[in-house]
């Protein structure tokens, strides 16, 4: 049974339709890669789903619920969360304030309590200054705290858009594991990934969008195979 | 354990003035106190991102909230001025839904405008507020007393203070500075914007409308004129810029030392002695954007003289 | 940005229209509110110029105009200047005011958050206001004239004439901006600017002095307008206090940048102020057109732009 589903769902801006009648669903402990050309409506879906965008048409379902009219806090609070595929660091706060934000408002922690659940996911993302405020961390340290965040909240679906952009070779190895150990904890997690090596390395299953639409679904290996996801890439190419 | 000592030794000085001081010192610290609550009210509110220019609005429908419920349906004048904050907190209350969708530029403009509205309505329900003319009351609180009326304003600046600190160590904090900050981030962290946005509005507003009710008591009169002069709103933003804005120490340093040298600029120069302020906003926006405490304070924090403060830390930034 | 006039006809129309009834129905609030109209067009102008271009709410503002209405009454008192002809050395002295504090302030935050510029012309209204506290004290102060008080008579209907200058430079300095925007290159420079800023640097256009011109030029025009009100108002050191607001709310009811939509706005407020100041005993109740107004602007603004 699915945790997450999007039925039909539509989404246009001004007169460009950026996710046209858009169908999917994500399962418990799957890691679901979506993947596309450049403009194909990818990061439009993730915040469909995390409801910082409304949708025009369609509805979306979380555990049997039909959230579509949800605000982005009260999916946050059910337990979608999400990262941003440019960090959004808060940026008066230190490393695991931030962090802590997401157990307070997210998972509803008492004060002492998000101190230590935030600790707690410092220590499991490997984040060593964690008293630093963001303007002094590393991009990849940026890139944790903006998953700790999401963590913090105690989701059930994670969005990650993106998160391994920007990374050395050895840092988006790091990464991976992260997100594979995340994906034992009973995670449904769906990624972003413009790196073919880091989708391949990490999904189950992944769904190809272009133009607002889904051409292909499958494993990595098969999908990569479809002429007509090759010829959108091409596209691209031009 | 040192930041407690002094908090202590100031709230004896505030607690025993009275007793080595006369009337005109008492006067001048109640007004201070006064503007010292005014700023930290509106620091709150700053606290969330929006710059509020509706201080001085708050300020003077708490004022006359008060003043008419006594004069017209003979209120306890103590008890008028909690109806003074809850009429300005319901206001807020209701205007907040539509106002609080607006941001920035068009917040600080739109909140400016309702003082102005506030200010022509009550002008011209002259049968109930007096007009123009304004409504007198016929004793001041406390039948004038000046150390009764200090200690009365003193409880409101303490509680004031006591507000912003709990707002400073709760969740509250995590919240307004979050919406601050990012406010698509504070939302998908779970963060109901509105909500909080809302409560903080409603909380300052009351304070400030808490401050008119005691200030319209103080002095016995309402005017549309001079209640919801524009000097309710500059002279705090004056104080917490000069001390240093999202935190608790800011306006209160600002409060102190600006009510000071107006005082004395008063003495010396009767007309345009409030240049100081315009001053004083033109050189911090300039030169100091951080507030001479949050500066002095960081200064210190660097050379490790003094230990971490979170709070100020965070605040200063 | 559209200083385009394409779209106007549906508006000036209505706006006719509703000249027509008002000047059937209370001809003597018609006349008023144009009047007003065009005041308020007039000093609104600089406002939405540097709005526009520089993206600054210069709060100050009506204190610019307050310094110009002194400077002029001064020029009066002391040499005997007639109001009319003072306005020459005023526009070139608020040139050079509006050019200092270009320099020395507004210049710093033209790049920062909305907060620091708000404060910061905060500041400044503050500093003239006092300035002029202490100069002149905070008491009201006339200047007359022969020819204010004029009037003539159509029809066995009587008004004053002199208001009517009011009107016509309006429309004069209305014209003038529009025909220097589009006419002159240092015009065309400032339009560039104020479409696309990084744009305009990268074709070579000096940024920051097209913005040092813009708003000396738009405090300079309050020179002007002074110049004209002296003659019929009583000044006093936050005369021009009220106009800031007003402006702003001409402004975001043309929509940002369109300059002939202001003339509009003015006109259609200043008539609802005055047909609302003709009612007997209601008449207090004007003053809540231009703040009504432009709260429920603002506010209808953002629920369309949320959707």
């Amino acid at each position: 049974m699915p945790i997450l589903q999007a039925n039909n769902i539509l989404r246009k801006f001004g007169g460009l339709v950026a996710v046209n009648d858009l169908s999917f669903s994500m399962e418990k402990g799957e890691i679901l890669g979506i993947i596309g050309p450049n403009g194909a409506g990818k990061t439009t879906v993730i915040n469909l789903m995390a409801g910082t965008l409304g949708v025009n048409k369609g509805t979306i379902e979380f555990k049997d619920e039909d959230i579509t009219k949800n605000a982005a806090y009260i999916r946050n609070r059910k337990g979608i969360a999400r990262t941003f595929q440019i960090v959004r660091p808060l940026e008066n706060f230190t490393a695991i304030e931030n962090i802590m934000v997401g157990a307070l408002f997210g998972k509803g922690d008492k004060l002492n309590e998000a101190r230590s659940s935030a600790q707690n996911i410092c220590n499991l993302l490997n984040i060593k200054n964690v008293n630093k405020h963001v303007d002094e961390l590393t991009v990849l340290e940026l890139k944790k705290v903006e998953l700790g965040r999401a963590l913090a909240a105690d989701p059930e679906v994670l969005f990650l858009d993106e998160i391994m952009a920007g990374l050395t070779s050895d840092e988006t190895w790091e990464l991976i594991d992260i997100v594979k150990s995340l994906q034992k904890k009973d995670i449904a997690i769906s990624v972003v990934e413009h790196i073919m090596k880091v989708v391949k390395e990490l999904t189950d299953r992944v769904i190809v969008l272009n133009k607002g639409q889904i051409i292909a679904q499958g494993p990595y290996e098969e999908v990569s195979e479809n002429k007509e996801v090759i010829a959108a890439y091409l596209g691209e190419e031009e | 354990m040192r930041k407690n000592l002094i908090i202590l030794l100031l709230l004896i000085i505030a607690l025993t003035l009275p007793l080595y001081t006369g009337v005109y010192i008492l006067h001048i610290f109640s007004s201070i106190l006064i503007f010292l609550a005014l700023s930290l009210s509106w620091d709150m509110m700053l606290r969330t991102g929006q710059l509020s220019f509706g201080t001085a609005g708050f300020f003077g429908l708490g004022a006359y909230a008060s003043v008419l419920i006594v004069v017209k349906m003979g209120f306890n004048p103590i008890l008028s001025l909690l109806i003074g904050a809850i009429f300005s907190g319901l206001i807020a209350f209701i205007l907040g839904f539509i106002v609080l969708r607006l941001r920035e530029i068009y917040f600080a403009i739109t909140t400016l405008a309702l003082t102005h509205v506030f200010s022509v309505i009550i002008r011209n329900f002259s049968d109930f507020t007096g007009g123009a003319s304004g409504t007198i009351l016929a004793n001041a609180i406390f039948e004038g007393d000046p150390v009764k009326i200090y200690y009365l304003i003193l409880i409101v600046a303490v509680l004031v203070i006591i507000i912003s600190e709990v707002f400073k160590r709760s969740r509250i904090h995590y919240a307004i500075n979050a919406i601050r900050n990012d406010e698509i981030t504070a939302k998908s962290s779970g963060i109901n914007v509105f909500k909080y946005l809302l409560f903080v509005f409603v909380v300052t507003s009351a304070i400030q409308g808490l401050v008119g009710a005691v200030y319209a008591h103080q002095y016995a009169f309402v005017n549309p004129e001079s209640t919801f002069s524009l000097n309710f709103l500059l002279l705090p933003i004056a104080m917490a810029l000069v001390g240093g804005i999202y935190s608790t120490n800011g306006p209160i340093i600002g409060a102190l030392l600006l009510g000071l040298i107006s005082e004395y600029l008063k003495l010396i120069m009767p007309y345009g002695h409030l240049i100081v302020y315009g001053l004083i906003i033109v050189f911090v926006v300039l030169f100091l954007p951080r507030g001479i405490y949050s500066t002095i304070h960081n200064k210190l924090l660097k050379s490790n003289i003094i230990g971490g403060d979170k709070n100020a830390n965070t605040a200063s930034k | 940005m559209s200083f385009s006039l394409n779209k106007s006809y549906k508006v000036l129309l209505l706006l006719v229209i509703f000249i027509v009834i008002i000047g059937f129905w209370n001809p003597n609030a018609l006349l008023d509110g144009l009047q007003r109209g065009s005041l308020y067009s007039l000093i609104a102008l600089p406002l939405a110029l540097v709005l526009g271009i520089l993206g600054v709410l210069n709060l100050a503002h009506g204190e610019f105009l307050t310094v110009g209405l002194y400077f002029i009454f001064m020029l009066n008192n002391r040499f005997n200047l007639d109001p009319l002809v003072a306005i020459i050395p005023t526009v070139i002295f608020l040139l050079i005011l509006g050019a200092i504090i270009y320099w020395l302030t507004i210049k710093r935050v033209v790049k920062e958050g909305h907060l620091s510029q708000l404060l910061l012309t905060f500041g400044i209204s503050l500093i003239l206001i006092e300035t002029i506290n202490i100069f002149w004290t905070s008491m009201a102060r006339n200047t007359y004239t022969s020819y204010s008080y004029a009037s003539m008579e159509v029809g066995g209907f009587r008004f004053g004439t002199y208001e009517l200058l009011y009107i016509l430079i309006a429309v004069l300095v209305l014209v003038g901006l529009q025909l220097f925007l589009k006419k002159t290159r240092l015009g065309q420079a400032t339009f560039a600017v104020g479409q696309n800023p990084k744009g305009a640097k990268i074709v070579g256009i000096n940024v920051n002095y097209v913005y040092l011109f813009v708003f000396s030029v738009a405090v300079a025009i309050l020179g002007i307008v002074a110049g004209a009100m002296l003659p019929r108002t009583a000044i006093f050191p936050e005369v021009g206090s009220p106009f800031t607001l007003k402006s702003f709310a001409l402004a975001a009811m043309a929509g940002m940048g369109n300059l002939n939509g202001i003339l509009f706005a003015g006109v259609t407020l200043g008539i609802g102020e005055a047909v609302i100041n003709s009612i007997p005993n209601y008449g207090g109740w004007s003053d809540i057109v231009f703040f009504g107004v432009l709260i429920i602007v603002i506010i209808s603004r953002s629920y369309r732009g949320a959707r």
